[in-house]
């Protein structure tokens, strides 16, 4: 088992060992990993960690001020407004790969000049196993992996990086968390995504589809919270499809094929497929089913249509549990709850259609893009 | 004692070293590029899981063909390593006609060797485009699925086992028994 008090032995000479005397900034976005490690280096290293915020244009709504307060007793968070930057650079991005390599590009642009401003040369973040797994594996580019991939930062940027929880993975973090006595709302917080929205706004990134990825999250996010599940979140893409004449067939149902594509994972490949929906049933046995007949083929998302309506956008609510996120199941959720939400998601200007994700890790991905 | 994970480069091969490593056995990554003379001081060996098909793609697998055939020390393969081993040994292995991802039954027809400690049907995590079609000479089939008729293998001397799930992820219900059971074979 897993034992954080070896784990600090272990890690706290190394860390004092790399950085010396000198100051480091530590890269924070709210989610458990990364304010986990900026804790750990406060707690070695006192108040030489600078611990900074970038507003990326792709946080929840109200995140950074609400990250700043839940910090407020353990360090000073700085948050930093680069919204319009990327959002300016990123908009019209439609594969998901170029989108995450350009984010990657922009953000450590970004800390870059601010570890400079603080005249350091080490940068904390918060990389666990489950990152470098998948950038290596060529399953998505985890903005946050860079040594592992022969990136050579100091090179590039000019700052090593340290990064303490490379071996763990998700559930260890939440152990260590709960070890150095980090308050219940960071321990146990909803894990987010560096990327943050732009991940969950599926293709082509426009102003109009992020600002319905945000309202769709908050929907989504305020009526799971409470079934805890270990990941939940809504992702948006055009409504757009077409109709599987062979699957339709096979299945005895109408099989939508959209234009838009999702990022999965088949046989340690990544897999950047189509997504396909099917008509709304209860029985979980069948829908599991019917999502593996649609994903052994070349389909990456098997999607259950809860909802449709006039509009654009389809809404995919995606409910799973994990514990280490290397594999993932669906929550079983029953109609009556999946329509409940879809009442609300439907209010959201622009929503045209709502889908429930049914598709495990593999051969999906916990995110889409 | 020393386990080696011969690394090709799949997903959960990290969740194989540290479920090992929290059984309290040292093991270690080993590029398979290495010479075999390279192999001495392990007590058994892992072949883990990867994104290559063997029947194509043998040749960037390194030297594992050889270490399959004259390593003589108790031999574990997942996944990938399954269908290397049913391979190298003369079985036949094949694009699969239902390839799996994500949940599968497990059908468990002798639960003894690698599979003692299963009942006789049991939920597996899955994640493969190939399967080995035929075992080679001298191998047993222990458990199935539904849709993959070959998930785990025994050789006739009791010293080379395989899976075609994946025992060292979460999702898959008591795996970690695959590796104790094997590290019990490892120790005699």
């Amino acid at each position: 088992m897993f034992e954080p008090e070896k784990f600090i032995e272990e890690i706290e000479p190394q860390v004092k060992s790399i950085v010396g005397n000198n100051r480091v900034v530590a890269a924070v976005s709210g989610g458990v990993d990364s304010t986990t490690a900026a804790a750990l280096m406060y707690r070695i290293l006192g108040d030489r960690v600078i611990p900074v915020m970038l507003d990326t244009g792709f946080l929840r709504e109200d995140e950074a001020e609400s990250v700043r307060l839940m910090l407020r007793d353990i360090m000073p968070l700085k948050v930093v407004d680069m919204s319009q930057k990327f959002l300016s650079s990123l908009e019209g991005l439609k594969d998901a790969e170029e989108k995450r390599k350009k984010f990657r590009d922009l953000f450590y642009t970004a800390i870059s000049e601010i570890i400079k401003t603080h005249e350091s040369k080490f940068l904390v973040q918060g990389t666990i196993a489950a990152d470098w797994i998948e950038t290596q594996g060529g399953i998505k580019t985890q903005h946050n992996v860079l040594v592992q991939l022969g990136i050579n930062t100091e090179q590039t940027w000019g700052f090593s990086l340290v990064e303490p929880l490379a071996d763990l993975y998700k559930n260890e973090v939440r152990e260590l968390a709960r070890y150095l006595g980090l308050p219940k709302e960071i321990s146990e917080r909803q894990p987010f995504p560096g990327p943050g929205l732009l991940v969950r706004c599926v293709g082509a990134l426009t102003r109009e589809k992020l600002k319905i990825t945000r309202k769709s999250n908050k929907v989504v996010e305020s009526l799971l919270e409470p079934l805890k599940p270990s990941q939940y979140f809504a992702a948006v893409f055009e409504s757009n499809f077409g109709i599987d004449q062979r699957l339709s067939e096979i299945l005895g149902d109408e099989i939508h094929v959209y234009e838009t594509k999702a990022t999965g994972v088949k046989g340690d490949v990544r897999s950047y497929g189509k997504m396909a929906s099917f008509s709304l049933r209860n029985d979980y046995k069948e829908i599991r089913e019917v999502s593996r007949k649609i994903t052994s083929g070349d389909f990456t998302r098997a999607l259950m249509r809860v909802w449709k309506g006039e509009g654009n956008y389809t809404v995919a609510i995606r409910a799973v549990n994990t514990e280490d996120f290397m594999t993932a199941d669906i929550l079983e959720l029953d109609t009556s709850v999946l329509t409940k939400i879809a009442e609300r998601l439907a209010m959201i200007p622009g929503v045209g259609e709502v889908v429930y994700d049914v598709t495990t890790k593999p051969p999906a991905t916990i995110e889409f893009e | 004692m020393k386990v080696g994970l011969i690394y090709f480069g799949g997903q959960y091969n990290h969740l194989i070293l540290k479920n090992v490593k929290y059984l309290g056995v040292e093991i270690n990554v080993v590029n398979p590029s290495i010479g075999i003379d390279q192999m001495k001081g392990y007590d058994c060996v892992i072949f883990s899981g990867g994104p290559q098909s063997v029947k194509e793609e043998l040749h960037r697998m390194g030297n594992s063909p050889i270490f399959v055939k004259e390593l003589s020390i108790p031999k574990l393969g997942i996944c990938l390593g399954h269908q290397l081993i049913a391979y190298v040994l003369g079985g036949r292995v094949d694009r699969a006609d239902n390839p799996e991802f994500g949940l599968v039954k497990i059908t468990v027809d002798d639960n003894d060797t690698i599979l003692r400690g299963f009942p006789k049907e049991f939920s597996a995590w899955e994640s493969h485009n190939d399967e080995v079609k035929e075992p080679p000479p001298g191998f047993r089939v222990i458990a199935g699925s539904q849709t993959t008729r070959i998930q785990s293998m025994v050789s006739s001397d009791n010293t080379t086992f395989t899976v075609q799930f994946h025992p060292e992820v979460k999702h898959t219900e008591n795996g970690i028994q695959v590796f104790k059971n094997f590290l019990d074979v490892c120790k005699k």
